[in-house]
């Protein structure tokens, strides 16, 4: 045998927009998503109806929805915090995802990415944006089976397809 | 071939199974657990390899790393050069080599060179190679051929190169005693460990050595406690795992042969450790007399190794020379493996008594006060001259090897390579680490502390010390009793040659450098121990010091007349051990190793004729789409007839999009850009260019309003990253007060530019909802529609001087809207156009890009675009330095436009434009060719440059200077088509 024990799928488009606001404006989404915005950076929540919300920074939030939804849950996001200084946007495009699970995922993983995988330090919920292999992804651990969820910009999803291929030695 | 050195029983190897073998051509037999070394001198093997300047023959010196004589070379799917036989496992097909022979290690020709030593010294190629100067490649190639160590492989080698990154909380380098004992007992706190060692199994020293804890063999210590450790899930321990650089941060590189997956060769880990725990060991060194690189001399403590551990003899008739109390053990050690012991050689008046009366107790004469001079014996040795006390006459005594045992040299390189600075050590006579600058700390024998005890003790405190740094509860520490072992009491002896002896003692062997080189070196006033590396050589290489560099301090001292330690020691670099190219450039190959990006549209070309090429942000784009059997050239030219006179399409998706957000948008865009943002109407863009604080062009572009407070902003694909990087510096860092956000939306949207006369008909015929005639969308218009069933956005700019659209849609219907307009396009003869095309077009029509009519000097003005700066703008970024700048000028490189009188000639971009003083034949440079190519739409070459003062030279002559020769071209205005823009208006 060569070649780890994981199995790398693509996962078909998800609804993502890009939240950038204060405190304030994150609370008010929130309120309208019947959700608490998490507040520490790199930690990922799951929303009811397969959503999630993705912390960034203290005013920098990804959301993800259905895909097709995106566009009606911005109209009520930008409803919610219109009164407030934010900029949301739609980046469901912009975004290839993968979800890498397996046994041997973390030795997979753990090539491309310099970030610390070790369950104790990044469990299901934790997330980073880092660099991956010599792209950026998005990188969510989602469950200790090992699994994990890696996003990245459209354009590299080739090149990261690939290098992970490589790195499980296809 | 027998394994006549074989001992009938003992060391750790496995005799129930035989590994055939072969070196230089001949087939030789050895046991797991063998290293090459090993199994060599089981074999009788003597010479090994030849000295890399002299071509002296070489034995094996160590049964470690430090190794510099037995290096060999892989052979077959292994191919690999740079391998020390002495750390090699032997494998079923193992094919090994001599390297640097000609044309065998037994029959050498470049050993003639031996017999002219004496005029080829240390430095000798600084002085005889000067001349004449433009001879030194062919010299070069020479002296590579004859010293050289190895060859590179010729083709990949088998197995994969893998890279991992890892994180822990203590990294434990070395498995020996002190290792182990800090691996436990951190390992009991629960934090997270990684304890490497190079060997192919733990135990350090205690794998020859033959030593007791709690009056129990020590390996069956080593045995518990690695049984322990493999059980705790919090410690990984990887063995033939070399630790080959250490960095910032606490960032160690290591090297893994062979590690738990069968198809992977090496691994590279790169480990950030919270904590270092450095547990190196000691690295015997060997003692100077003449000819003491004969085969059969080697350092005692290796000598022991091949005796316990891998059950060989090394030689069957014994003088042990020693300046410590280390050589005492091992020569009773060889004597009980079965070597005769015949004499041991003290440089001391006083050892330590009970090693002595133990050593005589053998029935080994100790000869006190006394000194190996020289070695005789040329393919082995065969016999050492001292001399005792006083008494200078010789005394020969015959031998087949000599164990030499010069002191203890603490592996101090990685804490050295950490950033901690060696001390010099008077009790171990060695340089020992000095004040941490990490978080790092080196126990046991890399410390100096060379007895087991300590080594134990020491492994155990820092353990703990190093979890509780980490947050870890400390541990119970328990340190069992080991056998008593007497400190080194070293004698500092470092030359114990013969002054004006006719042979070489050599101080590094990897080099070929003797104690005659250093003091050559000296003479000629080379004084820093840096500078003798540098002349002599010694120290560099393979060795990187391990075996040589205390030796080197030593002798420069003694000949200097100073301490060692005010001597110094020379850098400790990485790599510690050689390191394969594979291991540095890992599994990535072909497109992995540099990423590029791509767009829906990309396959599109790859299976119609594009050439695709890098052309900024790491996207690849079609150059140029040729059709079958067509050239470059005229694939380009085909192309920009077709826009100028039909239609061309042209995917724009890698130009750089930001969104920019926020009440404070204007105010944002009125100070980066150089132009008004006020009262720009949403739906409308405009044009600007940005420059840096220091008032050059940074890059333009066409930024467009398409709501109240949102701008869609257009950047160069080559200036994405720069352009976003430099907005969020200004917003973050200087402007925090504005109310904006700033979004990369780069890879949200595909875009398709439609261009050319036929453009507007092409988005009827795909079935556009708006009206996009001129009255209706202007030029730099923008609005959302649909076209061919998709959500688009289209924008009327141009980038090609025709009439141009622009259609944004997301990016999984990029290819959808590329084959939409496609088939739309199809009767008007829609041609797909590349980069080159595009970069024609827009050089006929004299549009600027900032990458090369901007070259990092010219500013706004010289590229013609002062419009773009109102005289009533209060401030804009680059305002201050831009005035200043033209102040304080001369001559301004400006650009102009080009029409080369012999109408076919190109002028290359770059060409140099020249004008001659009149009383200088010596042409002086006054400008440059930024692009030029053959226009189809003029039948005639055109060109842009930059030319000082250029803009006063219209319709004079210019010299445009290339290496076929000098061409002239009338200075014109850089606009060659449509200078009122009536096309892109339309």
């Amino acid at each position: 045998m060569t070649g780890y024990n994981a199995r790398l799928d693509a996962i078909s488009h998800k609804g993502m927009l890009d939240l950038r606001g204060d405190a304030e404006a994150a609370r008010l989404c929130g309120e309208a998503l019947a959700c608490r915005f998490p507040a520490k950076p790199n930690t990922k929540i799951a929303l009811p109806d397969h959503g999630a919300l993705i912390c960034l920074s203290d005013d920098h939030w990804i959301l993800e929805t259905v895909d097709g939804l995106q566009l009606q849950v911005l109209e009520q996001l930008e409803l919610a915090a219109e009164a407030q200084f934010h900029s949301f946007c739609d980046v469901s495009d912009m975004y290839s995802h993968f979800r890498l699970s397996g046994l041997e995922a973390m030795d997979v993983l753990a090539q491309c990415v310099a970030i610390d995988i070790h369950p104790s330090v990044f469990g299901p919920g934790s997330t980073a944006r880092c660099a991956f292999a010599d792209a950026v992804a998005q990188v969510s651990c989602l469950d200790n089976s090992p699994a994990f969820e890696i996003s990245v910009f459209s354009s590299f999803e080739r090149y990261v397809t690939d290098f992970l291929s490589m790195a499980m030695g296809d | 071939m027998t394994e006549g050195f074989r001992s009938r029983s003992g060391g750790r190897i496995h005799r129930g199974r035989k590994i055939s073998f072969q070196f230089n051509g001949r087939r030789y037999e050895g046991f797991p657990g063998d290293t090459l070394a090993s199994a060599l001198i089981a074999n009788g093997v003597s010479v090994v390899g030849r000295s890399q300047k002299y071509h002296r023959p070489r034995g094996i010196m160590s049964a470690g790393l430090e190794e510099t004589n037995a290096i060999v070379q892989l052979a077959g799917n292994d191919d690999e050069p740079n391998r020390a036989a002495t750390t090699l496992p032997i494998y079923d097909g193992l094919v090994a080599h001599s390297v640097n022979v000609a044309p065998s290690v037994d029959f050498d020709l470049g050993s003639l060179l031996g017999f002219f030593h004496r005029f080829i010294p240390a430095g000798f190629y600084y002085k005889t190679f000067m001349w004449p100067k433009d001879r030194w490649d062919w010299y070069g190639g020479i002296i590579r051929k004859v010293a050289g160590w190895g060859t590179a492989p010729a083709k990949p080698g088998g197995g994969r190169y893998e890279h991992r990154n890892h994180h822990c909380d203590v990294l434990i380098v070395g498995a020996g005693p002190a290792g182990l004992s800090a691996a436990l007992s951190a390992g009991r706190t629960g934090s997270r460990i990684l304890l490497v060692d190079s060997d192919t199994e733990p135990g350090g020293k205690l794998l020859s050595d033959n030593l007791t804890i709690r009056s129990c063999p020590a390996m069956e210590w080593v045995d518990d406690i690695v049984a322990e450790l493999d059980l705790m899930p919090n410690i990984i321990r990887l063995t033939r795992a070399t630790a080959t650089g250490y960095f910032a941060d606490n960032y160690v590189t290591v090297i893994e042969e062979c590690p738990d997956k069968p198809w992977i060769r090496e691994r590279l880990w790169k480990v950030r450790a919270k904590q270092v725990i450095l547990a190196t060991g000691a690295i015997e060194r060997t003692l100077l007399f003449a000819n003491n690189d004969r085969p059969g001399i080697m350092l005692a403590s290796a000598a022991m190794t091949y005796c316990s551990r891998y059950g060989v003899r090394p030689g069957n008739t014994a003088v042990v020379f020693t300046n410590n109390n280390s050589g005492y053990r091992y020569a009773i050690g060889l004597l009980k493996a079965g070597v005769s012991v015949t004499a041991l050689i003290d440089t001391r008046k006083e050892a330590d008594s009970r090693l002595r009366a133990a050593a005589a107790g053998s029935g080994i004469e100790v000869i006190a006060d006394a000194r190996v001079v020289s070695a005789t014996g040329r393919r082995r040795v065969s016999a050492v001259n001292i001399v005792s006390g006083n008494d200078q006459s010789p005394r020969r005594i015959r031998c087949d090897l000599v164990a030499v045992s010069g002191g203890w040299n603490p592996a101090i390189h990685l804490h050295s390579q950490s950033g901690g600075k060696p001390i010099y050590n008077q009790r171990i006579a060695s340089f020992v680490p000095g004040e941490s600058k990490q978080n790092e700390r080196s126990v046991g024998a890399c410390r100096g502390e060379l007895t087991l005890q300590s080594a134990l003790a020491e492994g155990a405190n820092a353990g703990c010390k190093a979890a509780a740094l980490c947050g870890f509860a400390l541990a119970d520490i328990e340190v069992p009793d080991c056998e008593h072992e007497p400190e080194p009491g070293v004698d500092p002896v470092w030359d114990c040659s013969q002054p004006g002896g006719q042979s070489s003692a050599f101080i590094d062997f990897n080099n070929d450098v003797t104690s005659a080189d250093i003091r050559l070196a000296m003479r000629e006033g080379y004084r820093s121990v840096e500078l003798v590396k540098r002349y002599t050589t010694a120290g560099m290489g393979i060795d990187q010091g391990k075996s040589s560099s205390v030796s080197i301090v030593g002798l420069i001292a003694e000949i200097a007349g100073l301490e060692p330690g005010s001597v110094g020691t020379t850098t400790y670099r990485p790599a510690y051990t050689p390191v394969s190219f594979g291991a540095m450039a890992g599994p990535a190959k072909s497109d992995l190793i540099v990423p590029w990006r791509r767009t829906p549209v990309t396959d599109w070309f790859l299976d119609n004729g594009g050439h695709l090429d890098e052309t900024g942000a790491q996207f690849r784009r079609p150059l140029f789409i040729a059709k079958a059997d067509e050239s470059a050239g005229d694939a380009v030219q085909r192309e920009a007839l077709a826009v100028r006179n039909q239609v061309g399409i042209y995917d724009s998706t890698p130009l750089g999009k930001i969104l920019i957000q926020g009440p404070d948008a204007v105010a944002f865009l009125n100070r980066v850009y150089s132009n008004n943002w006020e009262n720009l109407p949403v739906g409308r863009g405009k044009f600007g260019f940005m420059l840096h604080e220091d008032g050059r062009l940074l890059d333009d572009g066409v930024t467009m309003r398409i709501s109240d407070n949102q701008y869609w902003m257009s950047n160069s694909a080559g200036m994405a990253d720069v352009v976003l990087d430099h907005l969020d510096r200004l917003l973050h860092i200087h402007w925090p007060e504005l109310k904006v956000y700033l979004t990369p939306i780069t890879d949200q949207w595909a875009v398709v530019c439609v261009c050319g006369p036929h453009a507007r008909d092409v988005l009827y015929e795909a079935d556009i909802d708006i009206d996009i005639s001129g009255e209706a969308f202007r030029f730099l218009d923008t609005r959302l529609c649909t076209i061919g069933g998709l959500s688009a956005r289209i924008s009327r700019v141009t980038y090609t001087g025709e009439l141009s659209f622009e259609i944004a849609v997301p990016m999984r219907h990029g290819l959808r809207l590329w084959n939409i307009l496609i088939a739309a396009g199809q009767k008007f003869g829609i041609t797909p156009v590349g980069s080159d095309t595009s970069m024609l077009l827009r050089t006929e029509k004299g549009f600027i890009a900032a990458g090369l009519e901007g070259d990092g000097y010219a500013d706004i003005f010289d590229v013609g675009m002062g419009w773009l700066v109102p005289k009533e703008k209060a401030d804009f970024v680059g305002k201050r330095s831009l005035e200043k700048n033209r102040r304080s000028d001369g001559g301004r490189p400006e650009v102009v436009g080009l029409l080369p009188d012999n109408s076919d000639f190109v002028p290359p971009k770059g060409a140099p434009l020249v004008e001659y003083d009149r009383n200088d034949e010596v042409p002086q440079q006054v400008g440059m060719v930024t692009i030029g190519f053959f226009s189809p739409n003029l039948g005639r070459s055109i060109a842009l440059a930059q030319l000082r003062d250029g803009r006063s030279r219209m319709g004079q002559s210019a010299t445009i200077y290339t290496k076929a020769g000098v061409e002239t071209a009338t200075i014109c205005e850089p606009v060659f088509i449509d200078p009122d823009g009536e096309r892109m208006r339309d």
